[in-house]
């Protein structure tokens, strides 16, 4: 085992942990979340939260059944959330853009149920 | 048996899907493409008949949003890192005008099945993978064959593979967020230029 100068060792160590350590950066993608809410008992049928895909290309999609026959599917993109009700003509279609203005309801929902898009949330466990 | 070392480049043209805005160069950057394997033989002295697979490395597209997240960690203190790979593999006819020649010019066609990968990540915190594919429907090559001697030769190539993809996949975080067919397909190609030895010609 060699001996090695002290200070030159102390030295090193502080210029790389400069180095490696200070304002690291991450991806830090966007997040979405969708809640789904009954208008007359205010309970919250969907509460799920979602990254946004970084990657042009990506998609997350997900099926959520809110009662009965009354499905969503929720559609991310990195560039919009898109939400379908079945049977539905009307899509709640909304750009990243939009939503980093801040919460998006949608205008024309089931009868009797409020959607929400809400931006920034911590992704649901799988 | 053709074993075919070369280096090319790759470029795309074209869109991935007929989405808005998705071309083909916005998803993926130009590749280099390292090596290909062929197997195979010669049917005819002018013909030879066999199967092909390569792999290309390279990085992301010129899309926006993902070289801003790409970029923002271009520095030596962070981890971000962006890549993006494709396949092709397939079965391929090429036809020798001159093989007994020392030089040799071939004309070939081909047709297989293609992937084309992207990759973003930052150190374990976030992970996204984003994977097409499809079918090339003609791989169309054409090249020129220096042979230096008996079981050697070398020369210039080009490669025009034209087809789609259908079907895509997305993983985040190692779960799988959608995997299923393409809604709106478009045709692309990839144009690669290189130089191939070619062994036991």
């Amino acid at each position: 085992m060699t001996n090695r100068n002290p200070r030159f060792v102390t030295a090193l160590f502080g210029a790389l942990s400069l180095v490696a350590c200070d304002g690291q950066q991450y991806v830090s993608p966007d997040t979405v979340q969708l809640v789904i809410t009954k208008d007359s008992s205010s309970l919250r049928l969907v509460d799920r939260c979602n990254y946004m895909p970084v990657l042009l290309g990506s998609m997350v999609k997900a099926r959520y059944a809110i009662e009965d026959d009354l499905k969503a599917t929720l559609t991310i993109t990195h560039d919009a959330v898109t939400v379908d009700f079945d049977g539905a003509a009307d899509t709640f279609k909304v750009s990243a853009g939009e939503l980093a203005d801040g919460t998006q309801t949608a205008p024309d929902p089931p009868a009797g149920y409020t959607v929400e898009l809400i931006p920034g949330c911590t992704p649901d466990d799988p | 048996m053709h074993i075919v070392p070369l280096t090319a480049v790759s470029f795309p043209f074209g869109a991935a899907t007929n989405g808005r805005g998705d071309l083909l160069g916005a998803r993926y950057g130009w590749q280099w493409v390292p090596f290909e394997i062929g197997l195979g033989a010669k049917v005819i002295d002018e013909l030879y008949v066999g199967a092909y697979f390569n792999v290309g490395v390279g990085s992301e597209g010129s899309d926006r949003t993902t070289e801003r997240h790409c970029e923002s960690g271009n520095d030596i203190d962070d981890d971000v890192s962006c890549s993006s790979v494709t396949v092709h593999a397939g079965f391929e006819a090429r036809y020798n005008f001159m093989p007994a020649e020392s030089m040799n010019a071939w004309v070939g066609y081909g047709a297989g099945v293609t992937s084309a990968s992207q990759h973003i990540s930052d150190a374990g915190r976030y992970d996204e993978t984003s994977t097409a594919q499809g079918i090339d429907f003609a791989r169309l090559s054409g090249g020129l064959d220096f042979r230096f001697g008996r079981g050697f030769g070398m020369g210039p190539f080009a490669v025009v593979s034209v087809g789609r993809y259908s079907h895509q996949r997305t993983t985040i975080n190692n779960i799988v967020t959608f995997s299923g067919d393409i809604d709106d397909p478009a045709m692309h190609t990839w144009v690669s230029l290189g130089l191939r030895m070619v062994i036991l010609p």
